[in-house]
């Protein structure tokens, strides 16, 4: 059994709107790009990353996966945890796709949801907001989480500073002189 | 900056990518050098020939002035307009900069109080206005924060919708202040949504590990 994550903000899939009842999605908020990026696709497809659950520490890497991909760390991060057997069973095809994070062990924990469609789609927005609402399967870490496990990648060679845009190299140089000193 | 604070040195060459365009910096023509020191203008291109350099042997700093016309400077009215159009336009999203950020510094740093009411104004005409408010005031550095931006944030852990609780939460945890450590700890006692909670849980921990 194995699930895939993606970040999403899930305050988004809880808000309302006039005419919206609670239970429902109000598109503004999910769909609309300028608003969110929820549930952006790009060439019909929506980007995951895989992980065993029962693996330890499984959330941490879900984290650094993503939090790798970024310029800065701006901010923390929330995951949903989907059961990857839902979304097959709803007739989302997946695919092994190579991730967009710096650490080099995590790119092949990705996958795409592809060929979707609108209806494929809103099956999606389906899983992912009964997920959120429902469930509870929010994974959270905070800007400092997120410090650490760059850094702890640092320490491991499991991503190189040197391959770090300037601003995320001078947040993640500075977390581990902070933590020597201490 | 690195290349700015050489002294008595004539630097031939440099890196034109090091140099970053600053929302209203002012150029001092007689000096040749930017009476903000932080930043000079950007240079699209990249061969130092191309470009007149200035250097200033009193200073012995180096400004480059290149010949394409200059970023005009904005009037603190018209950066809040653009401050505006910028969150309605851009959606903030995590690990990316957002282009109103410099902005904003900018005006903390000429008009404290009016960017302070500006932010207060537009948090209140909605809740998806008052998150974009809050998030982009926890990106801003502490240290030019009014008390009264930080109150505005801390106002919004006791708003009903959970969006508003989590901009402020993630705002406080940026912030990093005293002020916002101790606003974050008060709240995690009253939090409901789970999902949140957990946020402000680690941000507090991971404060103090």
């Amino acid at each position: 059994m194995t699930v895939l994550v993606r970040k999403v903000e899930p305050a988004a899939w809880k808000a309302t709107a006039d005419g919206i009842h609670v239970t429902e999605v109000a598109a503004d908020f999910v769909f609309t790009k300028n608003t969110s990026r929820e549930i952006a696709t790009e060439r019909c497809t929506l980007s995951f990353w895989r992980f065993d659950p029962t693996t330890r520490g499984w959330e941490d890497e879900a984290a650094l996966a993503i939090a790798g991909g970024w310029k800065t760390i701006n901010d923390g991060l929330y995951i949903v945890v989907l059961e990857e057997n839902i979304v097959r069973d709803a007739g989302i095809a997946l695919r092994e796709s190579a991730g967009e994070t710096r650490v080099d062990d995590l790119r092949d924990h990705h996958v795409d949801a592809e060929a979707l469609d609108i209806g494929r789609l809103n099956v999606m927005a389906k899983i992912i907001a009964d997920t959120i609402r429902n469930a509870g399967r929010v994974v959270a870490r905070s800007r400092g989480d997120l410090l650490t496990l760059l850094a702890n990648a640092a320490e491991a060679r499991r991503l190189q500073l040197a391959q770090l845009p300037k601003d995320l190299q001078a947040q993640v140089s500075g977390h581990l002189n902070s933590r020597k000193q201490s | 900056m690195r290349d700015t604070k050489v002294k008595s040195e004539r630097p031939a060459i440099v890196q034109p990518s090091t140099y970053e365009a600053h929302p209203g910096i002012v150029m001092s023509m007689s000096s040749s050098v930017p009476l903000s020191l932080g930043k000079v203008f950007r240079f699209n291109g990249s061969v130092a020939h191309t470009v007149p350099y200035v250097l200033d042997e009193s200073y012995g700093f180096l400004a480059q002035m290149a010949r394409q016309p200059s970023r005009p400077v904005l009037d603190p009215e018209e950066q809040l307009r653009r401050l505006v159009q910028l969150l309605s336009e851009h959606a903030i999203i995590s690990g990316e900069v957002h282009p109103a950020e410099d902005v904003l510094v900018a005006l903390l740093r000429v008009r404290p109080k009016r960017v302070t009411d500006a932010l207060r104004e537009l948090a209140a005409t909605s809740p998806e206005e008052r998150i974009d408010v809050l998030r982009l005031i926890g990106r801003a550095p502490a240290h030019l924060l009014p008390e009264e931006l930080l109150a505005l944030v801390i106002d919004g852990l006791g708003a009903v919708e959970v969006g508003v609780r989590d901009a402020a939460v993630r705002a406080l945890d940026l912030n990093g202040s005293g002020a916002a450590i101790a606003a974050l700890g008060a709240h995690v006692d009253q939090e409901s949504e789970g999902w949140l909670l957990d946020y402000a849980r680690g941000a507090l921990q991971s404060r103090y590990a």
